[in-house]
């Protein structure tokens, strides 16, 4: 089944600064949709008014056409990768795939060099090995959408290649929103691709739309 | 199951400090003796303080990991009010029964 998720309506302040104001962006089942934008252009405050966490009066978010008011987010719908590190570092490799309900044995066929850590705690683990494991978490478990904030930051490039196979895979069961500034692995990977500048939401057409809107200068 | 699990797991990363705080209630309840009953009240108030303390710190420092449990379906609120409710319940349960007991068992000073 084909699900949708919009965005609009939306108007976020701090202070006397305007950081969104004229918003519009939507995720599909099967489609892989980009937001790119300058630091501080409000990506991560986008998704985290979808997500719920950020609670403001102006906004409207429709999961297949109905509003969702409340903060709350069934993870059947939303699942989200914040930035940042947000596996409890005590936990289990084990517990974390039981807790999201994935095979390890399908992860292990993707990264066969983890299968010595399914009964590691996840503090052992480099930096990029958590990473992967907080990604994956994410985007292989059940859910309607999943949206992932720089997900490509800390990772080497042999497991990047993977993590967009796998990210084409999953696309076909949900909707993938994501944004990093690795911008060339999301230009490749996403279906529509949407540039956050001046507080707007631009859906672009091509790569030259990223330097009109001041993204990139080349 | 799978709910309890998680809560579990959030309450054991501090729930040895507000253990220790129980157990210096009650020895302070034991150190009153037959009159341990009357110093009931303030040690609600310290416990429910040192409580909120506690939790405030720890909302803020395990902020991040609030997002393991929303992806699973666990809100804070779903996440602190069991926790809290238990927390105390053993609280004001002991103490109230080491008060009592003290204040039947012990000889008049």
């Amino acid at each position: 089944m084909r699900h949708s998720l919009e965005v609009d309506s939306i108007i976020l302040e701090f202070g006397t600064k305007r950081v969104l104001r004229d918003v519009y962006l939507k995720s599909e089942t099967g489609k892989i949709t980009g937001i790119l934008g300058r630091n501080g252009s409000g990506k991560t405050c986008l998704m985290n008014i979808i997500y719920g966490e950020l609670d403001i009066n102006e906004k409207s978010v429709r999961l297949n056409g109905e509003a969702i008011f409340n903060g709350f987010r069934n993870p059947n719908n939303f699942r989200y990768l914040p930035q940042f590190s947000y596996i409890p570092q005590s936990l289990k490799i084990e517990r974390i795939f039981k807790d999201f309900e994935l095979d390890f044995s399908r992860f292990t066929d993707h990264f066969p060099e983890f299968k010595k850590y399914y009964k590691v705690k996840l503090n052992r683990l480099s930096g990029g090995e958590r990473r992967i494991i907080e990604i994956y978490s994410i985007l292989a478990s059940k859910t309607k959408f999943c949206m992932l904030d720089e997900p490509f930051s800390q990772i080497m490039p042999v497991h990047l290649e993977t993590i967009k196979a796998i990210l084409k895979n999953e696309k076909k069961h949900k909707g993938i929103i994501i944004t990093d500034h690795l911008y060339e692995h999301v230009t490749e990977i996403c279906d529509d691709l949407y540039v956050i500048a001046n507080g707007k939401t631009y859906m672009t057409k091509g790569l030259d739309d990223l330097k009109t809107l001041g993204y990139t200068n080349k | 199951m799978k709910t309890l699990r998680l809560i579990v797991t959030f309450y054991k990363s501090f729930a040895l400090p507000s253990f220790l705080l129980t157990l210096i209630c009650l020895y302070v309840i034991y150190q009153y003796g037959k009159n341990g009953i009357h110093i009931l009240q303030v040690l609600f108030w310290f416990k429910l303080i040192t409580l909120g303390l506690i939790f405030y710190y720890i909302d803020s420092y395990k902020k991040a990991e609030f997002y393991y449990y929303k992806n699973l379906g666990i809100s804070k609120q779903k996440l602190w009010i069991p926790i809290f409710i238990f927390d105390f319940s053993i609280f004001i349960i002991s103490a109230i029964i080491l008060a009592a007991k003290l204040h039947e068992t012990l000889p008049r000073s």
